[in-house]
């Protein structure tokens, strides 16, 4: 019925993007005020929870092939209950779609201009996202296959810088707070890490070609975005320690100002800003992506490329309107994310799986998506 | 002074794409597309007036906050 779009390799780099997002500078601060030197175990226990929350997803895609998540939700839960859970799913994407901008926009004011303002910094971010979904997926999906190239290399380049600066001293004693700071520090990391990853099911089942080879590379492109959190945050407390960790708004960023190569290379920390802000463009595309084409299955229009301009105006404004300050931004995403999250990415498509059984499974829903 | 720039930017680029967007979308008849670009369009126009203007604009995080306040509790105990 649809054509295929975007080949597997491609939905391997866009799941790593997803997963990679918001996490990857932001999360460690937040893990080590909570499992202090133990938050590297929290980050192995999270990406191990995670692998089963992207297989449901997996499973979903597989059982309708042609159906993309809002329609899959509607078939399953019936189409009143269905809309409704498919506007909840799609919140999540609108509203994250203004939060990463906002990150962008402060990480830049914050770290490097200080003097600009953040909206100026946002206007061009946001008009380049816009450009990017206004082009359509096929494109924004072979531009990814560059951008996540430069940006795990970049990472990987400033990995092997830090490395010299390491001392093991900082991970012992080895749980000293026992293993339920672990896992709670472990709740917090899936929230960043795995459960955005369901905004790629507006690309999956529908828009790829081999499905079993699709769910495969789902999971690779995950286990790369797991150990790129993971070296993140075991390098930030190796390096830096837990206190300073726990204490610093971006401990990654923070940790490559610790890379010194003589006084010819300055400001090394740079390869770190570039690589992150790579990503940032990544989810942020994919989240607006999905947040535009669900508006238009919504209300069930043929082009969802009319919306995209107008909706970028409506981010751009809520960009620097979402957050007041910083201390608000910190509780948000403790208070608010954590369990917002969790709900959207875990516990609506663990009760769709339950659902699809419940009503019958395969027999009933096999000849539904021939119409 | 930059709140006017952006200002005279926010209806200037919704002029422009209503310039630019409507008459397709008329001659093809795609009314529905026009009611979804219409809709989100004077969205972003009036939040863009009213943060620029210098009113405040109401956050959609403060309604998440209120929605889940009831977990604050679990939460915090998650945090010690």
């Amino acid at each position: 019925m649809g054509k295929t779009k975007i080949t597997n390799r491609q939905l391997c780099f866009i799941t790593l993007g997803v997963s990679l997002g918001g996490s990857v500078l932001v999360v460690s601060a937040l893990m080590a005020s909570i499992a202090k030197q133990d938050a590297w175990l929290g980050a192995i226990a999270a990406v191990v929870f995670g692998f089963p929350v992207i297989w449901i997803l997996v499973f979903l895609g597989r059982r309708f092939p042609d159906k993309n998540y809002i329609e899959c939700l509607q078939s399953v839960w019936g189409r009143p209950v269905g809309t409704v859970m498919a506007v909840l799913s799609m919140n999540l994407w609108i509203t994250l779609s203004y939060h990463i901008s906002w990150y962008v926009g402060d990480f830049m004011t914050s770290q490097s201009m200080p003097e600009t303002p953040a909206y100026v910094i946002n206007l061009v971010f946001i008009a380049a996202v816009a450009v990017a979904v206004r082009y359509g997926l096929e494109t924004i999906s072979r531009a990814f296959e560059i951008f996540i190239l430069i940006s795990a290399s970049l990472f990987l380049i400033a990995t092997v810088l830090i490395l010299p600066n390491a001392k093991i001293e900082n991970l012992q004693p080895v749980l000293e707070n026992g293993l339920p700071a672990v896992f709670k520090s472990a709740f917090f990391m899936s929230a960043f890490v795995t459960y955005p990853v369901y905004t790629i099911m507006m690309v999956y089942p529908t828009e790829t070609d081999d499905l079993k080879a699709a769910g495969k590379n789902m999971l690779t492109g995950y286990l790369f975005s797991s150990i790129i959190s993971f070296l993140a945050i075991i390098l930030s407390i190796l390096v830096l320690g837990w206190q300073i960790t726990a204490n610093t708004r971006y401990p990654a960023f923070r940790l490559a100002k610790e890379i010194e190569l003589g006084v010819v290379f300055t400001r090394i920390e740079f390869i770190i800003f570039f690589s992150w802000i790579l990503t940032q463009f990544i989810i942020n595309t994919m989240l607006f992506y999905s947040a535009v084409k669900g508006i238009a299955q919504l209300f069930r229009l043929k082009d969802h490329k009319k919306l995209v301009l107008p909706f970028a105006l409506v981010v751009f404004v809520l960009s620097g309107v979402v957050f007041p300050d910083v201390f608000y931004q910190e509780n948000w995403i403790v208070f608010v994310w954590a369990p917002y999250a969790f709900i959207h990415g875990f516990v609506i498509p663990l009760l769709t799986i339950i659902l699809y059984f419940v009503r019958g499974g395969k027999k009933k829903f096999s000849n539904s998506h021939v119409s | 002074m930059v709140d006017w720039v952006f200002l005279i930017l926010t209806f200037a680029y919704s002029g422009i794409l209503c310039y630019f967007e409507l008459p397709s979308m008329i001659n093809q008849k795609q009314y529905r597309e026009l009611a979804a670009f219409i809709v989100l369009l004077t969205t972003g126009t009036f939040l863009g007036f009213m943060k620029f203007s210098g009113k405040t604009v109401p956050n959609p995080s403060d309604l998440l906050f209120i929605i889940f306040s009831p977990l604050k509790g679990v939460i915090e105990s998650l945090l010690k």
